[in-house]
């Protein structure tokens, strides 16, 4: 390794990596595109708490649709909101 | 930055990035992943590579080697990159490929060693060129430098004198 110690350095060099895999250029690439490539075929990373917080929200909006959408008790014919115009 | 330097710096680095990061996590896949988002955040932000500053090299080994480091802290328990008592006992490489004595060796060393004696070694940089890439200053890469080369030594010293299949007793 030092200068002075060209044993260990000869063992050091024993140690080869792999080839580059050919198919890492065409990843790079590939993951390399544009916005509106994006927008059509990217995908990000969501941290799970994240779609926890979305899962409770969707949950909270579909009960406040189906909430608004149940039909109320009908009004009976001397109410008073025909007059506030609530009914 | 245009497509075509991007292409060409791809060609010209993806080698030694790819090189760098197997031996720095002993794995070729985490490599790809790794020289994957190096070159992602090159296009990304071109900008941030200053030719005034360095070679596209150590730029490039630079995104690479913090990469690795993130990934090593999100992995493991917080502990020091670099602990300089740390001293490692001599492998036990009886019926091991000298090889694969040297890989484990390597993969033991703190990370900060370990990235000094990679790119020292088999990237052939200078100090210079490794302290420019890690972000530290030459007194700090030779230390490190040092201890690499103390704990290899101590390590690998059953290798040392001996060739191919080392045999030993377990």
């Amino acid at each position: 390794m030092e200068p002075n110690d060209p044993q260990l350095r000869e063992l050091l060099r024993e140690w080869q990596t792999p080839e580059v895999p050919s198919s890492l250029e065409e990843r790079v690439l590939r993951a390399r595109q544009s916005w509106w490539s994006f927008l059509l075929h990217g995908h990000v990373r969501v941290p799970i708490p994240v779609v926890y917080c979305l899962i409770a929200l969707m949950i909270f909006a579909g009960w406040r649709m189906s909430a608004r959408s149940t039909p109320s008790v009908p009004c009976v014919a001397d109410c008073n909101h025909a007059v506030t115009g609530a009914c | 930055m245009n497509e075509a330097d991007f292409r060409d710096a791809f060609h010209e680095h993806k080698n030694v990035v790819f090189r760098f990061v197997c031996r720095m996590t002993g794995s070729s896949s985490i490599a790809e992943d790794i020289v994957q988002d190096c070159f992602m955040a090159l296009w990304r932000k071109p900008m941030a590579y200053d030719a005034s500053r360095g070679k596209m090299r150590a730029f490039l080994l630079g995104i690479a080697r913090n990469l690795v480091l993130k990934r090593w802290r999100d992995e493991r328990p917080p502990q020091a990159l670099d602990d300089d008592a740390f001293v490692c006992m001599p492998l036990d490489v009886a019926g091991q490929e000298r090889a694969e004595a040297v890989a484990s060796a390597i993969l033991t060393l703190p990370p900060l060693q370990r990235e000094a004696v990679v790119l020292a070694e088999y990237e052939e940089m200078s100090l210079e060129e490794i302290a420019q890439a890690i972000g530290a200053d030459l007194t700090a890469v030779k230390s490190r430098l040092h201890r690499a080369r103390q704990n290899l030594r101590r390590m690998l010293e059953p290798c040392l004198e001996t060739k191919g299949v080392l045999h030993g007793t377990k």
